[in-house]
């Protein structure tokens, strides 16, 4: 198992579902996709796969859809996708769609929003009045990469089955939804929404708190002491998810 | 007791400035040291804006934080505190020993008076080592089984702590797969999982490492059932391996002379530290016989490993338990802190699940396994000035007065209380 291959699925399945975020904060975004009714699929040859189903102004990001895509994209190696989301030095073959050229070009735009949610500098996204969301987006990458982790890489695999409790961890920023992981039995789920009250809760007190953890200027265990962070529940079942939370920066 | 009322009033939900200086104190501390505070006591294990981060002082069973909070304390120093602190008789033991200076160049008498005074006490145990903390010891019992075995292999019981070294630690971060390449556990309790394991390694088998009974963070305490530790012993001694008593957090709160004696099992090596010398930095290795040879085949060596105040304070210590009936005392005190916080539970529509031995309860409530309502009674409970952990066993001393209990009661009930309001919200 390659770098490659663990970075391609953190790629499509811990960063690409945040469209699903960025369209509904994001203005620009949110008008690119406002009239579509689409699926966009992007396979990797031997690695992972993601559809995205736009409807009624919404995406939702799902490893396997049904029928053929409106665009089909393919990537010809773990190795080519990690390319193209790093320096854009790889371009996926369109199998199916090519002709729609404005998906094509909706998909670039929303590709280039979710960049800047993801990359622009803490300055940056204040004065555009966006910085809460960029990390609302940032954390929710973190909590969606430590699913991917415990299940394609093989020392995550490991880490997760370390035998804590199985539950649902909360993960968020006071004042907003969390995010949640539900562990069973190692295998590790995210998803904005749990189907039972979580059993772990790490809140960051605000936006700048969860900033500083996240851009690594924050230590996590100092936020702690300091109450930047609170951490409530069954801390056992947190011991995977930080080991897995400090590995995804050695990736992504 | 100083501010408790105010205390308890106005901090429903957070410190309120409860601990301004212990706060600067950790922002200062984060800077230059890694996590602030770090292991157990870091503020990971609590809730910040609940509890205190740093001690000032202590007397008998309470003690006051960097900004002058005074605590009942259940958690006494992590069992350490077991005469209470600042004990006078423990203190000037300590401090005569060490007055005559101490980091020589060799031990002192203290060191043998204190391998005899133990040895005589401990039941079946001929010579003692020492060291300073529990690591030190469970390490080299460790090493003492391989090398009178000639074997690698430890078992140890699921969740079970027995130590920071890296072949025992719950930490992952700067180990190597090697570090714990012949170590394995098994379910406490679990007799088939246990002969699974031993059978699977019997042939290079050193030791099994066990509690008296098991006391896992987190989760409840167990006692051996169906002859568990009787059946461990029979069945490690039969493939020729040793038992190790880790009797660092239950000793002396058991018995005076090895838990291994009232759990009715026998251990070749035993280890202790925590409430031997009431806090005082020592540790000891205790054996049979016939691992004497091993034992100091064993290169064990610490700069500070034979300072004799701490030495002399052990033996002040063991000393007057034995005179005042010390665990009598803690597991009256503590059947009694129990039966008041049931009765308090009940009042409030909850209740509590308690097991251990009532000198060293693990406390939750029984109609919860993720502690998130016990998290906010306890933090509640400690903000009213009774130091209750959320997730760690507590620990009693023989310095909780029946007053200390009745305060406690009350504290509780103010707590449960304000979880129980919370919650209806």
């Amino acid at each position: 198992m390659t770098d490659s291959f663990v970075k391609a699925h953190l790629y499509l399945h811990a960063v690409l579902p945040q469209l699903e975020e960025v369209v509904r904060v994001d203005e620009a975004a949110g008008a690119v996709i406002a009239n579509w009714r689409s699926s966009i699929a992007l396979q990797v040859a031997g690695g992972p796969g993601i559809r995205l189903e736009v409807a009624e102004g919404r995406v939702r990001a799902v490893r396997r859809g049904r029928g053929l895509p409106s665009l089909g994209l393919l990537l010809a190696s773990p190795a080519a996708a990690v390319r193209m989301f790093e320096s854009g030095g790889a371009t996926p073959l369109p199998w199916m769609g090519a002709w729609r050229l404005r998906l094509v070009a909706g998909l670039r735009e929303l590709s280039g929003r979710l960049q800047y949610y993801l990359k622009a500098d803490r300055e940056r996204l204040a004065a555009d009045g966006a910085f809460t969301a960029a990390v609302l987006i940032r954390l929710a990458v973190l909590v969606y990469a430590v699913a991917v982790l415990a299940e394609c890489w093989e020392e995550g695999r490991h880490i997760a089955a370390g035998g804590a409790p199985d539950g649902v961890i909360a993960i968020g920023v006071a004042g907003a939804n969390p995010l949640h992981l539900s562990n069973a039995g190692g295998r590790l789920t995210a998803a904005r929404t749990a189907d039972r009250p979580a059993n772990v809760a790490v809140e960051f007190g605000d936006a700048s708190a969860a900033y500083g953890i996240l851009s690594g200027t924050t230590d996590l265990w100092t936020a702690i002491g300091t109450g930047d962070v609170r951490l409530r529940g069954h801390l056992l079942m947190l011991d995977p998810i930080l080991q897995l939370m400090g590995r995804v920066g050695s990736f992504l | 007791m100083n501010g408790q009322a105010e205390r308890g009033d106005a901090r429903s939900g957070g410190g309120g400035g409860l601990f301004r200086h212990g706060d600067a104190l950790f922002r200062r501390a984060a800077k230059v040291i890694p996590r602030g505070i770090y292991g157990t006591r870091g503020p990971w294990l609590v809730v910040p804006g609940s509890y205190p981060l740093f001690a000032a002082r202590g007397r008998g069973s309470h003690y006051w934080d960097a900004d002058g909070n005074e605590y009942i304390d259940y958690l006494c120093g992590f069992g350490a505190s077991i005469l209470g602190y600042a004990d006078r008789t423990v203190d000037a033991a300590a401090a005569a020993a060490d007055g005559a200076g101490f980091g020589f160049n060799h031990p002192t008498a203290a060191m043998v008076e204190l391998a005899e005074f133990l040895t005589e006490r401990i039941t079946g145990m001929d010579w003692a080592l020492f060291g300073k903390n529990g690591s030190d010891v469970t390490s080299f019992a460790l090493q003492v089984a391989r090398e009178h075995t000639g074997r690698r292999t430890v078992l140890k019981a699921a969740g079970a702590y027995h130590g920071s070294h890296p072949w025992a630690t719950p930490g992952t971060a700067g180990l190597t797969a090697e570090d714990r390449a012949h170590a394995y556990d098994f379910t406490w309790n679990d007799r088939a999982d246990l002969e699974t394991l031993v059978t699977h390694h019997r042939h290079d088998l050193a030791a099994i490492i066990v509690t008296p009974y098991h006391h896992p963070l987190f989760d409840d305490s167990e006692f051996s059932e169906g002859q568990f530790l009787q059946r461990l012993c029979a069945l490690a001694h039969r493939h020729g391996a040793l038992v190790i008593s880790d009797d660092i957090r239950v000793g002396f709160r058991a018995c005076l002379d090895g838990s291994h004696r009232v759990f009715d099992f026998e251990p070749d090596l035993t280890c202790y530290s925590k409430a031997m010398a009431n806090g005082y930095p020592v540790a000891a290795c205790l054996g049979r016989r016939p691992l004497f040879t091993a034992a100091g085949a064993v290169f064990a060596t610490g700069t500070f490993w034979m300072q004799q105040g701490p030495m002399a304070a052990a033996m002040a210590c063991v000393s007057r338990l034995e005179q005042i009936d010390g665990v009598a005392l803690m597991h009256q005190r503590g059947s009694e802190l129990i039966e008041g916080l049931r009765q308090v539970a009940t009042r409030h529509g909850e209740r509590l699940h308690v097991s251990g031995l009532p000198s060293m309860p693990k406390v939750r409530f029984a109609t919860e396994a993720d502690f998130i309502r016990f998290q906010r009674f306890c933090a509640a409970a400690t903000r009213r000035g009774a130091y209750f952990h959320p997730y760690h066993n507590w620990f009693l001393s023989a310095a909780h007065s029946g007053e200390d209990i009745a305060r406690t009661v009350d504290i509780a009930d103010a707590a449960l209380a304000e979880v129980v309001a919370q919650s209806a919200e």
